[in-house]
């Protein structure tokens, strides 16, 4: 596990310091812009009621807006979850269907390498790059937070990083699910995607229309925090995204346990098929048996 | 032998991607320390094979048993005392030749000495210092044949093991592969290539469409298939009665004074025949393995 979670991560360093850095230093210049736009804090507000509530409600709460906490809830909070969580999904629905597409992992589950270990490599050198991402933006933020009047410590602004990567996590884990499932890493992604998306629109719409307070229980966007966390985490919604971590993670790794590995076409649509169908196949199997 | 002295064996193998049937009952036992070459033509099953034996994919019934073991209940036992070198070798681009082999050994305990594998890699004439991106087909094929052989498996599985090599190096890995064998290797390879197969292995099977049609000795098989006889007489004759000898088809005629026949069979119809006929030269050519296959493959011999 070791050897595969090594050799995860630097395959993946680049990635780390690119969405990294890239993340962190606009992080930084939002911070630091802070206080000059709180010195126009009549202006904005003026600004901000003139803009239609079905547009300010994709961007959070508006009535902290001109607080630190609704500043970065707007400006950094309120997208984050949605553009990392698009680079999640990749990364989890790759876990292990980017080596058997490309044709690595024959090779690799040929050695006295348990599946389990190679999946348990793969899915934690996932989660320490995520890791590395957000940990990397916290860090903009934090050098930023020394020349900026914002009163947060490095802790409290850790906190909804912690949710972020907890959200992300899941939502990675979700995909590496569904890529056990779907025949193609493609096909994981897309549906993670899009259940992502759905879920950010959702809980945007929510912030207008109390009929889908409901709803959003249901969808998994509303359990991060975001600038919520600031003065404090709900530790439970926390654990919840953490669990559905380990539960998809864990479906995942039964499923990729089970299954056969695809080369050359091998696969395919069947392996839901069969899996819808369980009864179909053992009568097969049953009649195989006995001839 | 048994299910567990063989290094391979399987009995009754059946394995299904959906509507498509690639193994159809097969049973194989292989002995200890022999190389044994498994032809086919591409889709007739024998990669699929050698997956199930490392539980890469699994049988949807039948018995399979490597090294006396059962791939599915210990798959990490039986690839640690296996090499497989797979028929579409791919490997991570991103790095070099060396550190390719570097992270293929450290999954592996006790790894192999690395002078084994430059030793190894100085023979096949492969670079370890190149990034993998930049070689060519068999130049990645030769990484696949170091990685196979480093650590001295019990058992070879190599499926289509000189795919993409030039005859030079064809020739180096059949020299290691003997050596393997010398060292008390079972060497079990796949190929469509039969002049490879002729060259270095003991027996052969034939799979057709998921089934083995004919397990015999190399040498056996070539002696007791079809044989081309070329007869020139002294002077024309009538060849009639000669193709009327049973398991005797006329190939080729020049005239009456010399013929071409394939004998199918025992000889001494022929023979016999013979013996009223002025013979000024007689030649009996033994088949090639290649013409042995597709006699399998256009007759539809061994159809179950």
């Amino acid at each position: 596990m070791k050897t595969i979670l090594n050799d995860t991560l630097r395959r993946s360093r680049y990635l780390i310091l690119g969405w990294g850095f890239g993340f962190g230093l606009l992080a930084l210049y939002i911070i630091l812009f802070y206080d000059s736009l709180a010195e126009q804090q009549a202006l904005l507000d003026q600004l901000i009621q003139a803009f239609p509530r079905e547009l300010i409600a994709f961007f959070g709460n508006i009535d902290f807006f001109t607080t630190p906490e609704g500043y970065l809830t707007m400006e950094l909070f309120s997208y984050l979850p949605i553009i990392l969580g698009i680079l999640a999904v990749g990364q989890g629905a790759a876990v292990i269907s980017a080596a058997e597409e490309n044709g690595t992992l024959d090779i690799l589950l040929a050695h006295p390498l348990p599946r389990r270990s190679f999946f348990l490599g793969r899915f934690a050198g996932m989660a320490l790059t995520l890791a590395g991402i957000v940990l990397l933006i916290w860090l903009g933020c934090v050098i930023a937070l020394n020349w900026s009047s914002i009163p947060l410590s490095a802790i409290e602004m850790g906190r909804p990083f912690l949710s972020l990567w907890a959200f992300l996590t899941a939502f990675a884990a979700f995909a590496t699910f569904l890529s056990q499932l779907l025949p193609s890493q493609a096909g994981a992604s897309l549906t993670a995607a899009f259940i992502l998306v759905v879920s950010y629109i959702l809980n945007s719409m929510a912030n207008i229309d109390d009929r889908l307070a409901d709803v959003v229980k249901f969808s998994p966007y509303t359990y991060f925090q975001g600038g919520d966390a600031l003065h404090g985490l709900n530790l439970n919604w926390l654990l919840g995204l953490i669990g559905a971590t380990i539960l998809f993670g864990g479906l995942a790794l039964w499923r990729f346990q089970q299954r056969d590995l695809r080369i050359g076409g091998e696969g395919g649509w069947e392996t839901l098929i069969s899996l819808l169908s369980l009864r179909k196949t053992k009568k097969h199997f049953l009649t195989i048996s006995r001839n | 032998m048994t299910p567990t002295q063989s290094p391979i064996f399987l009995q009754e193998v059946y394995k299904n991607y959906g509507k498509v049937r690639a193994l159809q009952g097969v049973n194989l036992e292989v002995q200890p320390g022999e190389i044994f070459g498994f032809l086919g033509p591409n889709g007739s099953g024998k990669t699929t094979t050698i997956r199930c034996m490392l539980d890469l994919i699994r049988p949807a019934s039948g018995t399979l048993r490597v090294l006396g073991l059962d791939p599915q209940k210990s798959p990490t036992e039986v690839r640690a005392r296996c090499g497989y070198l797979p028929g579409e070798l791919h490997l991570d681009e991103s790095v070099s030749v060396a550190d390719s082999l570097r992270l293929l050994n450290r999954l592996r305990s006790p790894q192999a000495d690395w002078k084994i594998i430059t030793t190894m890699a100085e023979r096949l004439d492969l670079n370890l210092k190149l990034p993998i991106k930049s070689l060519s087909k068999g130049n990645k094929q030769k990484i696949g044949i170091v990685q196979a052989l480093m650590h001295h498996p019990t058992l070879l599985l190599m499926d289509e093991p000189t795919s993409g090599l030039d005859p030079l190096i064809q020739q180096e890995v059949y020299q290691l592969l003997r050596e393997a064998q010398q060292d008390g290797s079972t060497v079990f390879f796949s190929s469509h290539i039969l002049s490879e197969v002729q060259e270095i292995a003991g027996r052969v099977a034939i799979i057709r469409h998921g089934k083995i049609i004919e397990i015999a000795e190399t040498n056996a098989l070539i002696n007791r298939s079809f044989r081309r006889i070329r007869i020139a007489f002294k002077s024309p004759c009538k060849v009639d009665p000669i193709k009327s000898v049973p398991g005797v088809t006329v190939e080729n005629s020049d005239g009456n004074s010399a013929i071409t026949l394939r004998v199918e069979g025992e000889m001494d119809g022929l023979i016999k025949a013979l013996a009223a006929y002025p013979v000024r030269d007689l030649e009996i050519v033994k088949p090639t393995l290649e013409e042995i296959f597709l006699a399998y493959y256009q007759n539809g011999n061994g159809e179950a």
